[in-house]
């Protein structure tokens, strides 16, 4: 068996003859170009253009671009068998038919795979609310375990340790929006910056301890933003994604059986001779020097793309109010008092304005304008940005928030998990089955 | 109603204890204030609480970091999440631990709902004080 990694959860595993492509994202510039590979993947020569493309079968955990990249997707055929999980609606399974696929094959969650060849794939799907999944395979007693950046159940992971990995790859960083892009004083942000990576690492060594593998190696998880003005979020006391060394060192530090090795994209791991390290020199260079002349080198283009980027539909003032209307009208009484919010928007630019959108309101207008003084979470991004996510041209909402090109706010300062699923799928059965089910089951 | 006793020697202060009988398993946590138990599972993805951590009067789950705090077993950053609690009492230099054969109690699941009926009271704009910021 042979493994090769191209940074993120993308790995090329080849065993037994067959070829299997892991969340395939070869471009740069995810979410509104904000999210770059931890190194540039062209530096290595990476580019989807110049990508093999005798891949005999696709796996997708999710939808997130850093794990589904439409761009690097248009390069492989569309009766590609393409391989993901069965979630509990079909938005995923349609989208991908949407760009193109026609050969989608969605495996329940344990669901073992017989590709021939001795050659055995399962898939598992996470515990939450939202789509993701990670992936197993075996060929012939030798195993590779991509966790994806999906949160399984113990058991889940118990049960894939039993079978005994050689090589696992891990989620190890934050990769989502909290707490860095909200309201918080500097002193306040520091600590929760410092208690999420904290737990993140230990939740690292954990999963590692749990699964057990010969090799563990950090992957899915961080971006690396090379927006000048946002460089800050690559800051080890300021942002959540973490320097994948440093997860090295932390397992390395737990003392598991496990050996933690750094794989930088291209490096290959191969079951009979072991790990060659093929990446440029520069991918090994000290992570902040690497990412300032990254940016560096970048910025022209970063500039470049933003200032290409679609002006906002110029309807977005009546479209927003009728987008929203329509989605919390969808939902269920029961649903709109979990949600329990008054989600504010404040959008800047030529169409912008201010709405809040009350899920306590009587109906069927639930979206006024302005912004309630009593908003209990709250949204400022430019219209441009948001436009496309209330025209439909992009689907999954979270995207948005993953650009990291937006400032939030909520009070108080909890989690609101209903809110956050209904911004992730407002899809009303759903959300009411999960809320039914976690009623019941805690 | 099954019962057991410990001795308070057994438990570490501020560190999740692992304790089991007859398949049921607890985390038991001795703080300066007091003996805390609860079924050992994490409500988010079933990890045991027992191989996490404890600080800041909260059990923080090993698998995805969820914190949930030991004297009522709630998890503050999202009260859809709360912990099964099991009956911890000193008795002399034991602890007593008392709890229900059935996997989630009466008690706790109406504790759990109380406590998801106050955080949506918290949320609700026409009960929550007004702020500035």
């Amino acid at each position: 068996m042979r493994v090769t990694y191209f940074g993120q959860a993308c790995t090329l595993i080849e065993a037994g003859g067959i070829r299997i492509l892991t969340d395939p994202w070869l471009t740069e510039g995810a979410y509104q170009g904000t999210w770059f590979h931890t190194h540039l993947l062209a530096e290595a020569g990476v580019t989807p253009e110049r990508f093999p493309k005798n891949i005999d079968y696709l796996f997708l955990s999710h939808e997130h671009q850093d794990h589904m990249d439409v761009a690097t997707l248009k390069h492989f055929r569309p009766d590609i068998p393409l391989l993901i999980c069965r979630f509990s609606t079909s938005k995923f399974h349609r989208y991908l038919r949407q760009i193109g696929f026609t050969n989608i094959r969605e495996l329940e969650s344990g669901e073992c795979l017989d590709l021939g060849n001795d050659v055995k794939l399962s898939i598992y799907r996470t515990v939450e609310y939202t789509n993701d999944s990670a992936i197993l395979v075996d060929h012939a007693g030798t195993r590779v375990f991509n966790e994806t950046d999906c949160k399984l159940d113990y058991k889940d992971l118990e049960r894939i340790g039993s079978l005994g990995i050689d090589i696992g790859f891990y989620m190890f960083s934050g990769a989502n929006w909290y707490p860095i892009m909200y309201e918080y004083p500097e002193d306040k942000m520091v600590e929760l910056v410092r208690r999420r990576r904290k737990a993140l690492l230990r939740g690292l060594v954990q999963r590692v301890r749990l699964t057990n593998p010969r090799f563990a190696v950090p992957a899915a998880g961080p971006c690396t933003v090379l927006d000048p003005d946002l460089l800050w979020l690559n800051q080890e006391e300021r942002g959540i994604f973490v320097d994948p060394e440093i997860a090295v060192r932390e397992i390395r530090q737990a003392n598991l059986p496990s050996e933690s090795v750094y794989m930088a994209a291209t490096d290959v791991w191969d079951s009979c001779s072991g790990f060659d390290h093929r990446a440029p020199a520069s991918f090994r260079a000290p992570r902040q020097e690497y990412i300032a002349a990254a940016s560096e080198r970048m910025a022209p283009s970063i500039a470049a793309a933003y200032k290409a980027e679609a002006p906002a539909h110029p309807d977005l003032p009546n479209l927003l109010p009728e987008f929203f209307n329509a989605l919390v009208a969808e939902q269920s009484s029961a649903i709109r008092k979990t949600i329990n919010a008054k989600l504010a928007f404040s959008v800047r630019g030529p169409r912008g304005g201010s709405w809040t959108v009350d899920f306590n309101a009587p109906g069927p207008e639930f979206v006024r304008e302005g912004i309630s003084e009593d908003w209990s979470y709250k949204i400022d991004v430019e219209d441009k940005l948001i436009s496309p996510f209330i025209t439909g041209a992009e689907p999954f909402f979270e995207d948005l928030l993953l650009s990291l090109r937006f400032k939030c706010g909520r009070r108080p300062d909890v989690f609101n998990e209903p809110l956050y699923h209904f911004l992730y799928e407002p899809n009303p059965e759903k959300l009411h089955d999960w809320h039914a089910h976690s009623k019941n089951s805690h | 109603m099954p019962t057991a006793k410990i001795p308070i020697k057994a438990l570490p202060i501020d560190k999740p204890y692992a304790w089991e009988t007859d398949g049921l398993k607890i985390v038991l946590v001795r703080t300066a204030e007091g003996v805390y138990a609860f079924h050992d599972v994490c409500p988010h993805a079933s990890w045991p609480l027992s191989a996490g951590t404890f600080h800041d009067g909260k059990l923080e789950c090993p698998g995805h970091g969820w914190e949930f705090r030991v004297e009522t077993g709630e998890c503050p950053d999202s009260p859809t999440y709360c912990l099964t609690r099991v009956s911890a009492s000193m008795d002399g230099q034991m602890v007593r631990l008392e709890w229900e054969t059935e996997s989630v109690s009466q008690e706790t699941e109406q504790r759990c709902s109380q406590m998801h009926e106050r955080a949506l009271q918290a949320r609700d704009p026409r009960t929550e004080p007004q702020r500035s910021r």
